[in-house]
Protein backbone atom coordinates (compact mmCIF):
# COMPACT_ATOMS: atom_id res chain seq x y z
CA UNK A 1 0.00 0.00 0.00
CA UNK A 2 3.00 2.62 0.98
CA UNK A 3 4.15 1.39 -2.35
CA UNK A 4 1.67 2.72 -4.16
CA UNK A 5 0.40 5.62 -2.02
CA UNK A 6 4.22 7.12 -3.10
CA UNK A 7 4.09 5.40 -6.33
CA UNK A 8 0.68 7.86 -7.54
CA UNK A 9 1.59 10.89 -4.73
CA UNK A 10 5.00 11.09 -7.15
CA UNK A 11 2.59 11.23 -9.99
CA UNK A 12 -0.31 12.39 -9.38
CA UNK A 13 1.25 15.62 -7.12
CA UNK A 14 3.18 17.00 -9.80
CA UNK A 15 -0.07 17.14 -12.33
CA UNK A 16 -2.48 18.44 -10.40
CA UNK A 17 0.71 20.99 -9.15
CA UNK A 18 0.93 21.43 -12.99
CA UNK A 19 -2.34 22.45 -13.53
CA UNK A 20 -2.80 24.36 -10.66
CA UNK A 21 0.37 26.44 -11.91
CA UNK A 22 -1.97 26.50 -15.21
CA UNK A 23 -2.96 30.43 -14.65
CA UNK A 24 -5.26 30.33 -18.16
CA UNK A 25 -6.90 27.31 -16.98
CA UNK A 26 -7.28 28.69 -13.11
CA UNK A 27 -8.69 32.06 -14.35
CA UNK A 28 -10.83 30.60 -16.82
CA UNK A 29 -12.32 28.14 -14.26
CA UNK A 30 -12.71 31.09 -11.77
CA UNK A 31 -14.12 33.03 -14.05
CA UNK A 32 -16.62 30.69 -15.34
CA UNK A 33 -17.43 29.45 -12.11
CA UNK A 34 -18.15 32.80 -10.91
CA UNK A 35 -21.20 33.94 -13.77
CA UNK A 36 -22.87 30.77 -12.05
CA UNK A 37 -25.06 33.29 -9.98
CA UNK A 38 -26.03 35.03 -13.03
CA UNK A 39 -27.47 31.90 -14.44
CA UNK A 40 -29.41 30.87 -11.72
CA UNK A 41 -30.94 34.18 -11.86
CA UNK A 42 -31.95 33.76 -15.36
CA UNK A 43 -33.09 30.95 -14.67
CA UNK A 44 -35.28 31.82 -11.45
CA UNK A 45 -37.43 33.91 -14.27
CA UNK A 46 -37.58 30.73 -16.36
CA UNK A 47 -39.11 28.72 -13.06
CA UNK A 48 -42.93 30.03 -13.84
CA UNK A 49 -42.38 28.83 -17.54
CA UNK A 50 -41.45 25.42 -16.18
CA UNK A 51 -44.31 25.27 -13.53
CA UNK A 52 -46.80 26.35 -15.68
CA UNK A 53 -45.83 23.42 -18.08
CA UNK A 54 -46.24 21.02 -15.39
CA UNK A 55 -49.28 21.99 -14.13
CA UNK A 56 -50.96 22.92 -17.42
CA UNK A 57 -54.35 24.53 -17.81
CA UNK A 58 -55.06 28.31 -16.24
CA UNK A 59 -51.70 28.71 -14.55
CA UNK A 60 -49.93 27.99 -17.94
CA UNK A 61 -52.59 30.54 -19.60
CA UNK A 62 -51.45 33.29 -17.45
CA UNK A 63 -47.59 32.63 -17.58
CA UNK A 64 -47.78 32.22 -21.51
CA UNK A 65 -49.62 35.54 -21.14
CA UNK A 66 -47.36 37.55 -18.80
CA UNK A 67 -44.10 35.94 -20.38
CA UNK A 68 -42.47 38.61 -21.85
CA UNK A 69 -42.42 40.25 -18.77
CA UNK A 70 -41.47 37.18 -16.87
CA UNK A 71 -38.76 36.35 -18.99
CA UNK A 72 -37.50 39.95 -19.57
CA UNK A 73 -34.25 39.41 -17.45
CA UNK A 74 -33.06 36.36 -19.04
CA UNK A 75 -32.09 38.43 -22.32
CA UNK A 76 -29.82 40.58 -19.67
CA UNK A 77 -28.61 36.95 -18.00
CA UNK A 78 -28.33 34.26 -19.44
CA UNK A 79 -28.69 35.26 -23.22
CA UNK A 80 -25.74 37.39 -22.51
CA UNK A 81 -23.69 35.79 -20.56
CA UNK A 82 -20.90 35.52 -22.22
CA UNK A 83 -20.15 39.01 -21.67
CA UNK A 84 -20.37 38.47 -18.13
CA UNK A 85 -17.51 35.60 -18.64
CA UNK A 86 -15.51 37.71 -20.46
CA UNK A 87 -15.42 40.32 -17.63
CA UNK A 88 -14.91 37.78 -14.68
CA UNK A 89 -12.58 35.64 -16.51
CA UNK A 90 -10.16 38.70 -17.75
CA UNK A 91 -10.64 40.01 -13.73
CA UNK A 92 -9.12 36.49 -12.53
CA UNK A 93 -6.81 36.22 -15.17
CA UNK A 94 -5.50 39.67 -14.67
CA UNK A 95 -5.19 39.24 -10.67
CA UNK A 96 -3.49 35.84 -11.06
CA UNK A 97 -0.69 37.91 -12.79
CA UNK A 98 -0.94 40.77 -10.55
CA UNK A 99 -1.93 42.79 -13.33
CA UNK A 100 -3.32 46.18 -11.03
CA UNK A 101 -5.06 48.45 -14.18
CA UNK A 102 -8.90 48.54 -13.07
CA UNK A 103 -9.57 48.66 -17.20
CA UNK A 104 -8.13 45.26 -18.39
CA UNK A 105 -11.76 43.80 -17.72
CA UNK A 106 -13.24 46.84 -19.44
CA UNK A 107 -11.21 45.52 -22.89
CA UNK A 108 -11.74 42.28 -22.77
CA UNK A 109 -15.29 43.12 -22.65
CA UNK A 110 -14.51 45.27 -25.95
CA UNK A 111 -12.79 42.61 -27.77
CA UNK A 112 -15.13 39.97 -26.90
CA UNK A 113 -18.00 42.68 -28.54
CA UNK A 114 -16.07 42.98 -31.64
CA UNK A 115 -15.57 39.51 -32.77
CA UNK A 116 -18.96 38.61 -31.11
CA UNK A 117 -21.47 41.13 -31.67
CA UNK A 118 -22.71 41.61 -36.02
CA UNK A 119 -24.11 45.18 -36.79
CA UNK A 120 -26.59 45.70 -39.40
CA UNK A 121 -27.83 48.97 -40.47
CA UNK A 122 -26.73 50.25 -36.33
CA UNK A 123 -29.09 47.15 -34.86
CA UNK A 124 -27.14 44.77 -32.67
CA UNK A 125 -27.31 41.45 -33.13
CA UNK A 126 -26.42 39.54 -29.86
CA UNK A 127 -27.12 36.02 -30.00
CA UNK A 128 -23.24 34.93 -29.95
CA UNK A 129 -23.09 36.47 -26.84
CA UNK A 130 -25.54 33.55 -25.39
CA UNK A 131 -23.81 29.86 -24.38
CA UNK A 132 -22.40 29.74 -28.31
CA UNK A 133 -20.25 32.95 -26.87
CA UNK A 134 -18.51 31.35 -23.93
CA UNK A 135 -15.82 29.83 -25.77
CA UNK A 136 -15.17 32.65 -27.60
CA UNK A 137 -15.37 34.73 -24.26
CA UNK A 138 -12.57 32.64 -23.00
CA UNK A 139 -10.26 33.57 -25.94
CA UNK A 140 -10.91 37.20 -25.84
CA UNK A 141 -10.67 37.21 -21.95
CA UNK A 142 -7.09 35.63 -22.38
CA UNK A 143 -6.57 37.82 -25.61
CA UNK A 144 -6.95 41.17 -23.91
CA UNK A 145 -5.04 40.34 -20.36
CA UNK A 146 -1.88 38.82 -22.20
CA UNK A 147 -2.56 42.30 -24.29
CA UNK A 148 -1.87 44.27 -21.16
CA UNK A 149 0.52 42.07 -19.65
CA UNK A 150 2.74 41.91 -23.03
CA UNK A 151 2.51 45.48 -23.50
CA UNK A 152 3.46 46.42 -19.83
CA UNK A 153 6.34 43.74 -20.25
CA UNK A 154 8.17 45.37 -23.51
CA UNK A 155 7.01 48.74 -21.64
CA UNK A 156 4.92 48.96 -24.70
CA UNK A 157 3.07 51.59 -22.75
CA UNK A 158 2.20 55.63 -21.95
CA UNK A 159 3.62 55.99 -18.60
CA UNK A 160 2.46 58.71 -16.32
CA UNK A 161 4.57 60.29 -13.26
CA UNK A 162 4.01 58.94 -9.98
CA UNK A 163 1.93 61.69 -9.08
CA UNK A 164 -0.86 61.15 -11.31
CA UNK A 165 -4.04 59.09 -9.56
CA UNK A 166 -3.92 55.67 -10.39
CA UNK A 167 -7.24 56.01 -11.99
CA UNK A 168 -6.34 58.38 -14.29
CA UNK A 169 -2.41 56.54 -15.14
CA UNK A 170 -4.37 53.50 -15.54
CA UNK A 171 -6.48 55.10 -18.23
CA UNK A 172 -3.51 56.22 -19.93
CA UNK A 173 -1.66 52.62 -19.59
CA UNK A 174 -4.24 50.80 -21.52
CA UNK A 175 -4.33 52.98 -24.61
CA UNK A 176 -1.93 51.16 -26.36
CA UNK A 177 -3.11 47.62 -25.41
CA UNK A 178 -6.85 48.49 -26.67
CA UNK A 179 -5.62 50.28 -30.32
CA UNK A 180 -3.87 46.03 -30.34
CA UNK A 181 -7.32 45.17 -29.15
CA UNK A 182 -9.44 46.95 -31.35
CA UNK A 183 -7.59 46.27 -34.52
CA UNK A 184 -6.77 42.63 -33.89
CA UNK A 185 -10.43 42.30 -33.10
CA UNK A 186 -11.95 44.29 -36.25
CA UNK A 187 -8.91 41.76 -38.10
CA UNK A 188 -10.44 38.57 -36.76
CA UNK A 189 -14.43 39.93 -37.20
CA UNK A 190 -13.69 41.28 -41.01
CA UNK A 191 -12.05 38.36 -42.17
CA UNK A 192 -14.89 35.51 -40.65
CA UNK A 193 -17.60 37.88 -42.48
CA UNK A 194 -15.43 38.11 -45.88
CA UNK A 195 -13.75 34.60 -46.36
CA UNK A 196 -16.35 32.54 -44.28
CA UNK A 197 -19.44 34.52 -44.50
CA UNK A 198 -20.16 34.37 -41.18
CA UNK A 199 -19.02 34.44 -37.35
CA UNK A 200 -16.02 34.44 -35.52
CA UNK A 201 -18.23 32.53 -32.69
CA UNK A 202 -19.58 29.97 -35.09
CA UNK A 203 -15.78 29.32 -36.47
CA UNK A 204 -15.22 28.13 -33.06
CA UNK A 205 -18.41 26.93 -32.50
CA UNK A 206 -17.61 24.71 -35.62
CA UNK A 207 -13.86 23.66 -34.28
CA UNK A 208 -15.27 22.90 -30.83
CA UNK A 209 -18.50 20.87 -32.02
CA UNK A 210 -16.52 17.24 -31.48
CA UNK A 211 -15.36 18.03 -28.14
CA UNK A 212 -18.61 19.81 -26.81
CA UNK A 213 -20.27 17.11 -27.92
CA UNK A 214 -18.00 14.21 -26.38
CA UNK A 215 -17.99 16.11 -23.12
CA UNK A 216 -21.75 15.14 -22.68
CA UNK A 217 -21.72 11.77 -22.84
CA UNK A 218 -21.52 8.46 -21.01
CA UNK A 219 -18.20 7.81 -21.09
CA UNK A 220 -17.13 11.40 -20.51
CA UNK A 221 -18.75 11.77 -17.58
CA UNK A 222 -17.70 8.21 -16.10
CA UNK A 223 -14.23 9.22 -16.94
CA UNK A 224 -14.76 12.63 -15.20
CA UNK A 225 -16.03 10.71 -11.88
CA UNK A 226 -13.29 8.40 -11.92
CA UNK A 227 -10.57 10.79 -12.29
CA UNK A 228 -11.84 12.80 -9.62
CA UNK A 229 -12.45 10.04 -6.67
CA UNK A 230 -9.11 8.76 -7.77
CA UNK A 231 -7.61 12.40 -6.75
CA UNK A 232 -9.29 12.08 -3.63
CA UNK A 233 -8.32 9.11 -2.73
CA UNK A 234 -4.73 10.75 -2.38
CA UNK A 235 -6.54 13.88 -0.42
CA UNK A 236 -6.67 16.53 -3.23
CA UNK A 237 -9.96 17.97 -4.07
CA UNK A 238 -10.45 16.11 -7.26
CA UNK A 239 -13.55 18.55 -8.62
CA UNK A 240 -11.60 21.06 -8.18
CA UNK A 241 -9.24 19.99 -10.32
CA UNK A 242 -10.85 18.37 -13.21
CA UNK A 243 -13.38 21.35 -13.51
CA UNK A 244 -10.73 23.03 -14.66
CA UNK A 245 -11.55 21.35 -17.88
CA UNK A 246 -14.51 20.32 -17.73
CA UNK A 247 -16.25 23.35 -16.18
CA UNK A 248 -16.44 25.42 -19.42
CA UNK A 249 -18.42 22.38 -21.23
CA UNK A 250 -20.70 21.94 -18.17
CA UNK A 251 -21.88 25.51 -17.76
CA UNK A 252 -22.24 25.89 -21.61
CA UNK A 253 -24.69 23.08 -21.91
CA UNK A 254 -26.39 24.29 -18.66
CA UNK A 255 -26.83 27.72 -20.48
CA UNK A 256 -27.74 26.30 -24.06
CA UNK A 257 -30.30 23.89 -21.95
CA UNK A 258 -31.89 27.71 -20.27
CA UNK A 259 -31.75 28.59 -23.69
CA UNK A 260 -34.20 25.96 -25.20
CA UNK A 261 -36.30 26.05 -22.13
CA UNK A 262 -36.90 29.95 -22.64
CA UNK A 263 -37.62 29.51 -26.32
CA UNK A 264 -40.17 26.71 -25.64
CA UNK A 265 -37.62 23.88 -26.85
CA UNK A 266 -36.82 20.60 -24.63
CA UNK A 267 -33.03 20.99 -23.40
CA UNK A 268 -31.34 18.67 -24.71
CA UNK A 269 -27.50 18.52 -22.68
CA UNK A 270 -27.50 15.98 -19.81
CA UNK A 271 -23.92 16.70 -18.39
CA UNK A 272 -24.41 20.44 -16.96
CA UNK A 273 -22.97 22.06 -13.84
CA UNK A 274 -25.93 20.95 -12.00
CA UNK A 275 -25.85 17.66 -12.81
CA UNK A 276 -22.44 16.98 -11.59
CA UNK A 277 -23.39 19.16 -8.15
CA UNK A 278 -27.17 18.05 -7.38
CA UNK A 279 -26.66 14.59 -8.89
CA UNK A 280 -23.06 12.95 -8.81
CA UNK A 281 -21.99 15.02 -5.70
CA UNK A 282 -24.89 14.44 -3.25
CA UNK A 283 -24.16 14.68 0.20
CA UNK A 284 -19.99 15.74 -1.20
CA UNK A 285 -18.05 13.83 -3.16
CA UNK A 286 -17.91 9.71 -2.84
CA UNK A 287 -21.32 10.90 -1.88
CA UNK A 288 -20.95 9.32 1.95
CA UNK A 289 -23.94 10.21 3.71
CA UNK A 290 -25.12 6.44 3.97
CA UNK A 291 -21.46 5.80 5.18
CA UNK A 292 -21.81 9.01 7.95
CA UNK A 293 -25.07 7.57 9.25
CA UNK A 294 -23.36 4.18 9.47
CA UNK A 295 -20.78 5.31 11.07
CA UNK A 296 -22.81 7.46 14.08
CA UNK A 297 -24.30 4.25 14.37
CA UNK A 298 -20.94 2.39 15.13
CA UNK A 299 -19.98 1.06 17.89
CA UNK A 300 -16.35 1.88 17.23
CA UNK A 301 -15.78 4.75 19.11
CA UNK A 302 -13.44 6.78 16.49
CA UNK A 303 -15.98 6.20 13.84
CA UNK A 304 -19.03 7.12 15.92
CA UNK A 305 -17.00 10.50 16.76
CA UNK A 306 -16.43 11.69 12.98
CA UNK A 307 -19.74 10.85 12.08
CA UNK A 308 -21.26 13.07 14.49
CA UNK A 309 -18.58 15.99 13.62
CA UNK A 310 -19.76 14.91 9.43
CA UNK A 311 -23.35 14.75 9.45
CA UNK A 312 -24.66 18.05 9.63
CA UNK A 313 -22.05 19.54 6.59
CA UNK A 314 -22.83 16.26 4.51
CA UNK A 315 -26.65 17.13 4.16
CA UNK A 316 -24.94 20.24 3.24
CA UNK A 317 -23.03 18.91 0.92
CA UNK A 318 -19.35 19.29 3.00
CA UNK A 319 -18.01 16.47 3.31
CA UNK A 320 -14.39 17.06 3.55
CA UNK A 321 -14.79 16.45 7.78
CA UNK A 322 -15.50 12.59 6.52
CA UNK A 323 -13.03 12.41 4.16
CA UNK A 324 -9.81 13.62 6.47
CA UNK A 325 -11.41 12.54 8.99
CA UNK A 326 -12.28 8.52 8.43
CA UNK A 327 -10.38 9.34 6.47
CA UNK A 328 -11.46 7.76 3.42
CA UNK A 329 -7.63 8.92 2.10
CA UNK A 330 -5.68 5.98 0.99
CA UNK A 331 -8.27 3.80 3.14
CA UNK A 332 -7.38 0.18 2.26
CA UNK A 333 -11.56 -0.96 2.98
CA UNK A 334 -13.10 2.31 1.61
CA UNK A 335 -11.16 2.84 -1.52
CA UNK A 336 -13.39 0.82 -3.72
CA UNK A 337 -16.51 1.96 -3.40
CA UNK A 338 -15.61 5.37 -2.88
CA UNK A 339 -13.49 5.17 -6.30
CA UNK A 340 -15.70 3.13 -8.53
CA UNK A 341 -19.23 3.36 -7.01
CA UNK A 342 -19.58 7.40 -7.96
CA UNK A 343 -18.85 6.13 -11.44
CA UNK A 344 -21.09 3.45 -11.44
CA UNK A 345 -23.73 6.10 -10.09
CA UNK A 346 -22.88 8.47 -12.41
CA UNK A 347 -23.30 6.15 -15.68
CA UNK A 348 -26.88 4.91 -14.01
CA UNK A 349 -27.45 8.39 -13.76
CA UNK A 350 -26.74 9.86 -17.07
CA UNK A 351 -28.70 6.21 -19.22
CA UNK A 352 -31.91 7.62 -16.62
CA UNK A 353 -31.73 10.64 -18.64
CA UNK A 354 -30.48 10.31 -21.43
CA UNK A 355 -33.09 7.73 -22.44
CA UNK A 356 -35.72 10.19 -20.88
CA UNK A 357 -36.62 8.33 -17.92
CA UNK A 358 -35.71 11.35 -15.90
CA UNK A 359 -36.30 15.23 -17.14
CA UNK A 360 -33.01 16.48 -18.00
CA UNK A 361 -31.57 19.36 -15.71
CA UNK A 362 -33.90 22.52 -17.57
CA UNK A 363 -31.04 25.36 -16.01
CA UNK A 364 -29.20 26.10 -12.81
CA UNK A 365 -30.19 26.57 -9.45
CA UNK A 366 -28.09 26.62 -6.22
CA UNK A 367 -26.52 24.04 -4.70
CA UNK A 368 -25.13 22.52 -1.46
CA UNK A 369 -28.71 21.53 -1.08
CA UNK A 370 -29.55 17.99 1.10
CA UNK A 371 -29.94 15.26 -0.98
CA UNK A 372 -32.74 15.65 -3.71
CA UNK A 373 -33.52 19.17 -3.58
CA UNK A 374 -30.88 20.32 -5.72
CA UNK A 375 -31.84 17.83 -8.38
CA UNK A 376 -35.38 18.86 -7.99
CA UNK A 377 -35.07 22.70 -8.31
CA UNK A 378 -32.70 21.66 -11.57
CA UNK A 379 -35.32 19.27 -13.64
CA UNK A 380 -38.70 20.35 -11.63
CA UNK A 381 -39.12 16.57 -11.55
CA UNK A 382 -39.76 14.72 -8.80
CA UNK A 383 -38.46 11.19 -10.35
CA UNK A 384 -34.87 13.36 -10.27
CA UNK A 385 -35.40 13.75 -6.64
CA UNK A 386 -36.05 10.49 -5.90
CA UNK A 387 -33.22 9.53 -7.98
CA UNK A 388 -30.68 11.81 -6.19
CA UNK A 389 -31.48 10.33 -2.91
CA UNK A 390 -31.37 6.82 -4.36
CA UNK A 391 -27.82 7.78 -5.59
CA UNK A 392 -26.57 8.09 -1.70
CA UNK A 393 -28.91 4.68 -0.85
CA UNK A 394 -26.47 3.04 -3.95
CA UNK A 395 -23.47 3.99 -2.55
CA UNK A 396 -24.50 2.70 1.02
CA UNK A 397 -25.15 -0.48 0.22
CA UNK A 398 -21.44 -0.03 -2.15
CA UNK A 399 -19.87 1.07 1.34
CA UNK A 400 -22.12 -1.37 3.42
CA UNK A 401 -19.91 -4.47 3.29
CA UNK A 402 -16.32 -2.37 3.54
CA UNK A 403 -17.43 -0.40 6.10
CA UNK A 404 -18.19 -3.46 8.44
CA UNK A 405 -14.59 -4.80 7.64
CA UNK A 406 -13.35 -1.36 8.55
CA UNK A 407 -15.44 -1.41 11.46
CA UNK A 408 -14.16 -5.07 12.74
CA UNK A 409 -10.83 -3.85 12.17
CA UNK A 410 -11.31 -0.54 14.67
CA UNK A 411 -12.95 -2.83 17.23
CA UNK A 412 -10.23 -4.33 17.22
CA UNK A 413 -7.96 -2.01 17.49
CA UNK A 414 -9.84 -0.08 20.25
CA UNK A 415 -9.79 -3.81 22.08
CA UNK A 416 -6.26 -3.85 22.22
CA UNK B 1 -2.71 37.40 14.47
CA UNK B 2 -4.45 37.88 11.88
CA UNK B 3 -4.95 34.19 10.04
CA UNK B 4 -6.59 33.36 6.35
CA UNK B 5 -8.23 30.18 6.05
CA UNK B 6 -8.79 28.80 2.26
CA UNK B 7 -10.21 25.97 0.66
CA UNK B 8 -11.87 25.31 -2.45
CA UNK B 9 -15.20 27.11 -2.17
CA UNK B 10 -14.60 28.62 1.52
CA UNK B 11 -17.09 26.16 3.34
CA UNK B 12 -15.33 23.10 4.91
CA UNK B 13 -12.68 25.98 6.23
CA UNK B 14 -15.18 28.36 7.30
CA UNK B 15 -16.22 25.16 9.79
CA UNK B 16 -12.51 25.17 11.06
CA UNK B 17 -12.94 29.04 11.46
CA UNK B 18 -15.89 28.86 13.64
CA UNK B 19 -13.63 26.62 15.65
CA UNK B 20 -10.54 28.64 15.91
CA UNK B 21 -12.15 31.39 16.76
CA UNK B 22 -14.11 29.89 19.78
CA UNK B 23 -10.51 28.29 20.83
CA UNK B 24 -8.72 31.99 20.94
CA UNK B 25 -11.80 33.57 22.92
CA UNK B 26 -11.42 30.73 25.31
CA UNK B 27 -7.95 31.56 25.43
CA UNK B 28 -8.18 35.60 25.82
CA UNK B 29 -6.13 35.75 22.66
CA UNK B 30 -7.03 37.91 19.56
CA UNK B 31 -7.57 36.47 16.30
CA UNK B 32 -8.78 38.23 13.32
CA UNK B 33 -9.61 35.16 10.99
CA UNK B 34 -11.83 34.76 7.76
CA UNK B 35 -12.72 31.74 5.04
CA UNK B 36 -12.23 32.50 1.52
CA UNK B 37 -12.09 30.20 -1.70
CA UNK B 38 -9.19 29.93 -3.31
CA UNK B 39 -10.79 31.67 -6.16
CA UNK B 40 -11.05 35.14 -3.82
CA UNK B 41 -7.37 34.68 -2.55
CA UNK B 42 -5.87 36.81 -5.12
CA UNK B 43 -8.11 39.96 -3.37
CA UNK B 44 -6.20 38.78 0.49
CA UNK B 45 -2.82 39.93 -0.95
CA UNK B 46 -1.30 41.25 2.31
CA UNK B 47 -4.03 42.01 4.26
CA UNK B 48 -3.24 38.79 6.78
CA UNK B 49 -0.30 37.42 8.78
CA UNK B 50 -0.29 33.85 7.59
CA UNK B 51 -2.59 31.17 5.67
CA UNK B 52 -3.70 28.07 6.24
CA UNK B 53 -4.96 26.18 3.57
CA UNK B 54 -7.53 23.15 3.40
CA UNK B 55 -5.36 19.92 2.79
CA UNK B 56 -7.52 19.16 -0.31
CA UNK B 57 -5.57 21.84 -1.82
CA UNK B 58 -1.90 21.15 -0.58
CA UNK B 59 -1.30 20.66 -4.66
CA UNK B 60 -2.40 24.09 -4.58
CA UNK B 61 -0.25 25.83 -1.34
CA UNK B 62 2.44 27.33 -3.68
CA UNK B 63 0.17 29.27 -5.70
CA UNK B 64 -2.10 30.91 -2.82
CA UNK B 65 1.05 31.73 -1.08
CA UNK B 66 2.24 33.60 -4.39
CA UNK B 67 -1.56 34.58 -3.81
CA UNK B 68 -1.80 36.37 -0.52
CA UNK B 69 1.87 37.17 -0.17
CA UNK B 70 2.00 35.47 3.80
CA UNK B 71 3.33 32.35 5.22
CA UNK B 72 1.35 29.74 3.80
CA UNK B 73 0.20 25.94 4.86
CA UNK B 74 -1.79 23.17 4.26
CA UNK B 75 -3.73 22.53 7.73
CA UNK B 76 -2.51 18.54 8.64
CA UNK B 77 -5.30 16.11 7.75
CA UNK B 78 -6.42 15.01 11.02
CA UNK B 79 -6.84 18.61 12.59
CA UNK B 80 -8.82 20.10 9.49
CA UNK B 81 -11.38 16.59 10.11
CA UNK B 82 -11.88 16.89 13.61
CA UNK B 83 -11.77 21.09 13.23
CA UNK B 84 -9.92 21.01 15.77
CA UNK B 85 -9.10 24.56 16.49
CA UNK B 86 -6.72 24.54 19.23
CA UNK B 87 -3.96 22.23 16.88
CA UNK B 88 -4.41 24.68 14.11
CA UNK B 89 -4.00 27.66 15.67
CA UNK B 90 -0.40 26.35 17.38
CA UNK B 91 0.13 25.26 13.40
CA UNK B 92 -0.30 29.11 12.31
CA UNK B 93 1.54 30.23 15.17
CA UNK B 94 4.42 27.93 14.43
CA UNK B 95 4.63 28.96 10.71
CA UNK B 96 4.48 32.81 11.53
CA UNK B 97 7.38 31.70 14.18
CA UNK B 98 5.95 32.57 17.24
Amino acid sequence: MNKLQEWLQKWLMPIASMLEKQKHLQAIKDGIVGIVPIIIIGSFCLVPTGIGNLIGGGVQEWVNANNSIITLPTYFTTNIMSLYAVLFIANSLAKRYKIKNALVGVSAILVHLIVSVTVTDGAWNVTYLAAEGLFVAIISAVFAVEVVRLCSKYHLTIKMPDSVPPMVADSFSILIPLVIDVVAATAVATLCQTFGGTTFPQVIMNVLAPAISSMDSLPAVMIVVLLTQLLWVFGLHGAAITSSVWAPFAIANATANAAAVAAGQAPTHVFTFGFYYGFLQVSGSGMTLGLVILMMLSKAKSLKTIGRIGFIPSLFGVNEPIIFGVPLIMNPFLMIPFVFGPVIVAALNYLAMSTGLVGLPLWESPGFLPPGFQAFLLTLDWKAAVMAVLNVVLMTVFYYPFFKMMEADELKKEAE
Amino acid sequence: MKVLVVCNAGMSSSILVKKMKEYAASQGEALEIKAVSSASAEDEAGEWDVCLVGPQLMHAVDEIQEAVEVPTAAVEMRTYAMADGKAALAQAKALLGQ
